[in-house]
């Protein structure tokens, strides 16, 4: 402390240095404004007293105040319908609109389930994927409400919403645009779809009655018109027989493929596995695939071939006259002439084809050439399917593996390319007055130089009856919303003597109308007299006057319907129908003249989206693709070698999703696409999916993908879909394409056939396990003898001798604990692989039934998809020829399960009948479980997916309704996983107390094993030897995966057969 | 020697907390028991209906009303066209079921209060219990002499183990033997 | 001595608060979607769930 007066000072205090002021420099805070609080010392109105006595009344009030017990309401019906039993589920036959024969299962009246219809003779119980996810569309918000004029002004405050109108001024209107047009002679089109319905063909028939000028224009984008006119070139007739794939012993498939997009899928999956029963295995069926595309058929043929289309046409008329030259030709007609220029060795010598592959092909067809079936996909031209007629009846098979008795029909002809482009003229020049588009959708599915989309706005009036807006509804004009097939009367005859009913299982949630009954309306002379009933009674009266009649029924009309609706169908006996006789000069007027150039470009079938009308079903474009496992999006697939020699990549990142994008030209007509590529696909061939790259559809589906009608001609390549001389070239940019191909994969090292060597997957060859039922045979009776009376060393024995000649090694499951004993029923489920087919049918009822989530691209691309059950891919042979393998994969209810030792707030444990149960409520979503899963089944809801995807797409109103209201709806933070449909089993266990007695295994039926089309799930009791489970568990060829890690899985998967001839070692262990 | 902070905060500080803390636990426990476990609730119902009158003096079934107690899961409560069976002719003067008539005629759900209530995440299955002979009155109590139903057994998971665990105890009426009930999670929890 | 803000802030902050004041009032302009509209309205737009008087139910059926 100075003597000297300080320079700067703060107070006459400080500047006269008075000790307390200067002490006071040395401390923060002022003396006494830290001491001890005491509160009675303050004053009567200070803030701290006013605050304290504010929160201490208001505790009070809080826990005096509202009326904690509260439960809420419960709310009942005022009259309750007499078919509602609370907490029961109503079953109804009805039929979508592809044809498929249903049933649905409703709860208090919302439908929740669609399943197979077991009495319907083509589905026979099952349906495909497709169908399954279908229930969504009916309660998808972006389904158009109300009835909409779209040239009214009224100010639209929202971009989406558009504006309402009413009935009365849309069906006056209407009529009486219908009638000028009819009365001034300008042409009303109707816009259609491939007709599939006997009904709705003779409304339309009606409806040109009535309005004269008006015209009906049929278009499908995926149509078989190529093979149709094909067999009438043939065979003289429009009617082509149904397919017995199951009458084939020998199956040779050109470009088609049948277990995935091409036909009648569901059938051709039973009837094709039905052939692979590997207790018969001397009657297994043995499928050779010729194709350049890497589809899911080709996944699962025996031998395949990869072989550029365009080559296909040469190749069939080469084997047609090896046939010949062999002597075994079946066919009695003209001259095969046709055939003198073609030699199989020529040809595959000249096209380097693998020479086992033609030996083989060649040895088998001669060998059972009268049950060979050849077919050729869609894609193929006329003259592809001529050669294959030929060759079918050159092979004599054709009356053993096509049923002529059972055609499948053609209601309407679709329209010719001549007759489209002169409706888009007439539409340009003003001669068409109306243009009503029945729930088709021309402008996204017709190739653009149609020149669709210009024309038809051009035309006065227009109507669109959708059921939600889509690319044709852009001009003003009016859109009528319609019913939904659930909520529809129909009938559908997809084959000759099949007629299928649609019943509505629902009345109309919105304010929409039946199509067929708006029609009805539009031609009736009381125009606001709409009701749903107008089909009714119109389908109710066609089918007394040309169903009733054929069917012979002995009941009187009103019962033969009442049986029919409750069926779901009507069979009517079939006649005898012969084959026609074979056109041989059909060869000659319309050879095949093309010639690969450059690249070839195969515009293929989507898998489960169709032909886009399914893309807003996020189910749907979420389901993995069988062969690529890519969602949300489509791409140009092509070969390594390709994709290397246009020096493009894919997956290459850490998230395995950057692809390159490449230029596709056809003929001038370009699209820019992601590449993917896939091993298998022959050199220089792309091909890419239709149905994606929509724009005017809901959130879910909008701009997913790349549309590539845009590639597509009027007049064709090769095919409307199939066009050679096509230019490739890398492009700039890159799009994120996800697959879940490497998602959750089993912790195992990537080496070559890893999966082989760790019994993931187990194959053999049919040769190879007729030999080891012959020795298997003998090794029972030997040791039978050897061990006589002592049963369980026998059975013990007989194990060891079974493993020796499957050619593995035995080895022993130590444990330190007792095994738990099961007493009662015991769960288990049995996989068979070889007849598995991965449609993915499976993976999408478990997704309906258990109110699986939809997460969306960017949560897919990190394996967040919430998939209960999937289907693995496994590789082995090269990329070039690979070998797949698929292997369906669900919790297997481990018994001595990793995960149920590590949760640490035991949410999940193992119940007395076998099954590792969940516990939602408990879960804190530690995530442990998860990591110690080795089949990597568990998934967890990193979200709550429901408000997370698409700004909460999936929590609107209607969406709540699809719910099934006996499965938890989980939220964020929860794990969850495949619980053998515990809620079916609790059900079965429920009607056998109602019935007074004990559950039995085949009392329940997992959502996947009743979808299953190939019928390859097995659910039962494995407690019960006398079970068909028991039985699979114990056969030789059944196998657990990754059996050694001593976790006692209870899926049992039956291992594959593949019918070749060589010994397929199957790995070094 | 002069007082610590220490001495002070061990002294008194920590019995006085530890003795509030056990003080709130235990007040909180026995004030929010009824909460917990729900007993003694009795609403006011929105139509003064009397379990004593129909079901003790009428002796009307229970199932005649709750129809699906025996079928399903859910024990329903009946719709209001249950009601008007008998209601369309029978008192139609009285002020409750002129409160009825009108619920009825517009087409108005009831609104009833929700007394037993099981957490949405516990799938109580009735037809499981009723179908082996449980008497509706061994969990709620003999509503033949309600005039305004109370739930008067405790719903928590811990009362119902209980009596999944020893049936004889809890329903001595049975005179053959009970199995216990299922104790593993996915009975109840799905 | 009272300090007043200088003449140009006084000018800048009158610009902002004019600004607010504009952007409050052209977003309270859409009245209309306020007033007498029906967009708040679930009449004809909820979904209504009814089963179909003449349906015909039956019972699962197939193998199950």
């Amino acid at each position: 402390m100075t003597n000297s007066k300080p320079k700067f000072w703060k107070s006459l205090n400080q500047y006269n240095q008075k000790p307390e002021s200067v002490e006071a420099t040395h401390h923060e805070f002022v003396n006494g404004v830290t001491d001890e609080f005491d509160v009675n010392a303050l004053p009567d109105k200070s803030r701290r007293k006013f605050l304290a006595l504010l929160g201490a009344s208001s505790a009070l009030a809080a826990t005096a105040c509202s009326d904690y017990y509260d439960k809420g309401e419960i709310i009942t019906y005022n009259k309750k319908p007499e078919t509602i039993t609370y907490g029961e589920a109503n079953y109804y036959a009805s039929t979508l609109n592809n044809g498929a024969g249903v049933l649905v299962k409703t709860r208090e009246g919302r439908p929740i389930k669609i399943d197979g219809n077991p009495e319907h003779p083509i589905g026979k119980g099952k349906v495909s994927a497709g169908d399954q996810a279908v229930i969504m569309d009916l309660y998808d918000p972006s389904r158009l409400r109300y009835p909409i004029k779209k040239s009214d002004s009224k100010l639209v405050l929202y971009k989406d919403e558009m504006p309402r109108s009413d009935w009365e001024k849309v069906d006056t209107q209407i009529v009486g645009k219908l009638k000028e047009a009819a009365n001034s002679g300008k042409e009303i089109a109707i816009v259609t779809h491939s007709i599939l319905s006997p009904t709705q063909n003779k409304l339309l028939i009606d409806f040109a009655a009535k309005y004269p000028t008006a015209k009906v224009y049929s278009y499908e984008l995926l149509n078989e018109s190529e093979k149709i006119s094909a067999w009438f070139d043939s065979y003289g007739s429009y009617d082509l027989p149904s397919t017995k794939w199951d009458s084939a012993d020998i199956i040779v498939s050109f470009e088609c493929d049948f277990l995935g997009t091409e036909g009648n899928v569901t059938e051709q999956i039973r009837q094709f596995s039905s052939r692979r029963d590997m207790d018969m295995p001397e009657k297994f069926n043995k499928l050779y695939q010729v194709e350049g595309n890497y589809s899911l058929t080709g996944a699962m043929a025996d031998y395949r071939l990869r072989l550029t289309p365009e080559l296909h046409y040469g190749f069939i008329m080469s084997l047609a006259s090896e046939i010949v030259k062999k002597g075994k030709n079946a066919y009695l007609g003209s001259d095969l002439s046709v055939l003198s220029g073609y030699s199989l060795q020529q040809f595959a010598d000249q096209n380097k084809l693998n020479k086992k592959f033609i030996d083989e092909l060649a040895h088998d067809i001669l060998a059972h050439s009268d049950k060979t079936l050849v077919v050729a996909g869609s894609s193929m031209p006329n003259s592809v399917h001529v050669a294959v007629n030929l060759l079918n009846e050159v092979l004599g098979s054709v009356n053993n593996v096509y049923d002529f008795s059972r055609a499948n029909k053609t209601q309407r002809a679709l329209s010719t390319n001549d007759e489209l482009k002169s409706l888009v003229n007439k539409m340009k020049g003003g001669n068409v007055g109306v243009l009503i588009h029945f729930d088709s959708n021309p402008v996204f599915h017709l190739p653009s130089d149609l020149g669709y989309k210009d024309a038809y706005q051009k035309v006065p009036t227009i109507i669109s009856l959708v059921e939600s807006a889509n690319e044709s509804c852009q001009a003003n004009q009016y859109i009528i919303p319609i019913n939904h097939a659930l909520e529809s009367w129909n009938d559908f005859e997809l084959r000759s003597g099949y007629y299928s009913l649609q019943q509505p299982v629902i009345a109309p949630i919105h304010d929409t109308r039946q199509k067929e009954a708006a029609l009805l309306n539009w031609m009736s002379d009381n125009v606001t007299g709409y009701s749903h009933d107008l089909y009714h009674k119109y389908l109710m009266s066609n089918w007394e006057i040309s169903v009733y009649p054929l069917s012979g029924s002995v009941a009187d009309f009103r019962s033969f319907w009442f049986a029919a609706l409750h069926d779901g169908v009507a069979v009517i006996k079939a006649g005898q129908t012969e084959k026609p006789a074979f056109n041989i000069s059909a060869l000659n007027s319309n050879p095949f003249k093309f010639a690969k150039q450059n690249y070839t470009l195969l515009l293929g079938a989507a898998y489960y989206i169709g032909d886009g009308r399914f893309a807003n079903n996020g189910w749907l474009q979420e389901v993995p693709h069988p062969v690529t496992k890519s969602v949300w999006d489509n791409y140009a697939m092509m070969s390594p070698a390709t994709a290397k020699e246009l020096d493009v990549k894919f997956g290459e990142d850490k998230l395995n999703r950057e692809a390159d994008m490449v230029e596709v030209t056809v003929s001038g007509r370009s699209l820019k696409l992601p590449v993917l590529i896939q091993p298998g696909m022959a050199d220089n061939f792309i091909s890419v999916e239709l149905g994606y790259g929509r724009t005017s559809i809901g959130d879910v589906g909008k701009d997913v993908g790349f549309d590539a009608t845009a590639l597509m001609s009027i007049n064709g390549g090769i095919t409307s879909r199939l066009y050679t001389g096509v230019s490739v070239k890398k492009a700039e940019g890159i799009h994120h394409l996800v697959t879940t191909q490497e998602h959750h994969s089993l912790d195992e090292e990537f080496v070559k056939d890893f999966h082989l060597k760790r019994h993931i997957i187990n194959e053999y060859t049919v040769p190879f396990y007729l030999d080891f039922n012959k020795k298997y045979d003998e090794a029972k009776r030997r040791l039978k003898a050897e061990f006589a009376g002592d049963e369980v060393a026998f059975k013990k024995a007989l194990k060891s001798e079974k493993i020796h000649l499957l050619g593995h090694h035995e080895y022993k499951n130590h444990s330190i604990t007792p095994d738990r004993v099961y007493t009662d029923v015991k769960w288990g489920m049995a996989i068979d692989l070889n007849k598995c087919t991965a449609c993915g049918t499976c993976v999408t009822a478990c997704n309906v039934e258990n109110n699986i989530p939809v997460v969306g691209k960017e949560e897919a691309s990190k394996g967040r998809e919430m998939h209960w059950m999937r289907i693995d891919t496994y590789f082995s042979g090269t990329p070039e020829d690979p070998v797949t393998s698929f292997q369906p994969m669900l919790c297997q209810h481990c018994d001595n399960a990793p995960c149920e030792n590590v949760c640490p707030v035991v949410a999940t444990t193992h119940s007395p009948d076998g099954l590792n149960q969940m516990t939602y409520n408990r879960c804190v979503g530690t995530r442990y479980c998860a990591n110690n899963c080795p089949y990597k089944v568990r998934r967890y809801n990193f979200f709550d997916f429901r408000n997370d995807f698409a700004d909460g797409y999936y929590r609107q109103d209607t969406l709540e309704l699809m719910h099934n209201p006996e499965v938890t709806v989980r939220s964020r933070g929860v794990m969850e996983k495949c619980t053998f449909c515990t809620q079916r089993i609790q059900e079965a266990r429920t009607s056998a107390a109602k019935d007074g007695r004990k559950i039995k295994g085949t009392d329940v039926k997992t959502a996947c094993q009743e979808a299953c089309p190939a019928s390859a799930i097995t659910f039962g009791d494995m407690n019960d030897p006398e079970s068909p489970l028991s039985k699979l568990r114990e056969h030789p060829l059944g196998y657990h995966v990754l059996e050694t890690i001593s976790v006692k899985p209870n899926v049992t998967y039956l291992s594959r057969l593949r019918n070749t001839v060589t010994e397929e070692k199957h790995g070094e262990h | 020697m002069k007082k610590t902070i220490l001495d002070y905060a061990l002294k008194v500080k920590l019995p006085v907390t530890v003795f509030v803390i056990l003080m709130s636990f235990a007040l909180t426990y026995f004030i929010a028991k009824p909460e917990r476990d729900g007993v003694g609730y009795a609403p006011e119902q929105p139509i003064a209906f009397s379990h004593k009158l129909h079901a003790g003096d009428m002796a009307i079934d229970c199932q005649y009303c709750h129809t699906s107690v025996s079928k399903t899961r859910h024990a329903s409560i009946p719709a209001a066209s249950i009601c008007m069976n008998c209601h369309k002719v029978a008192r139609t003067d009285k002020p409750e079921i002129i409160k009825l008539t009108e619920y009825y005629n517009n087409n108005q759900p009831i609104p009833w209060k929700r007394i037993h209530r099981v957490p949405e995440y516990a799938y109580f299955n009735h037809a499981a219990h009723v179908t082996k002979g449980i008497d509706c009155a061994n969990c709620h109590g003999d509503v033949r002499k309600m005039e305004v139903v109370s739930q008067v057994k405790s719903f928590t998971m811990g009362a119902c183990l209980e009596c999944h665990r020893n049936p004889h105890e809890n329903m001595p009426q049975m005179t053959q033997a009970v199995n216990p009930g299922p104790t593993h999670c996915n009975a109840c929890h799905r | 001595m009272k300090r007043v803000m200088k003449q140009n802030r006084r000018k800048f902050f009158g610009l902002v608060g004019a600004g607010a004041l504009g952007v409050t009032v052209s977003q309270l302009l859409p009245f209309k979607l306020f007033a007498g509209n029906n967009l708040g309205s679930t009449d004809g737009r909820k979904p209504k769930v009814a089963i179909h008087p003449l349906a015909v139910p039956r019972k699962k059926g197939g193998n199950s």
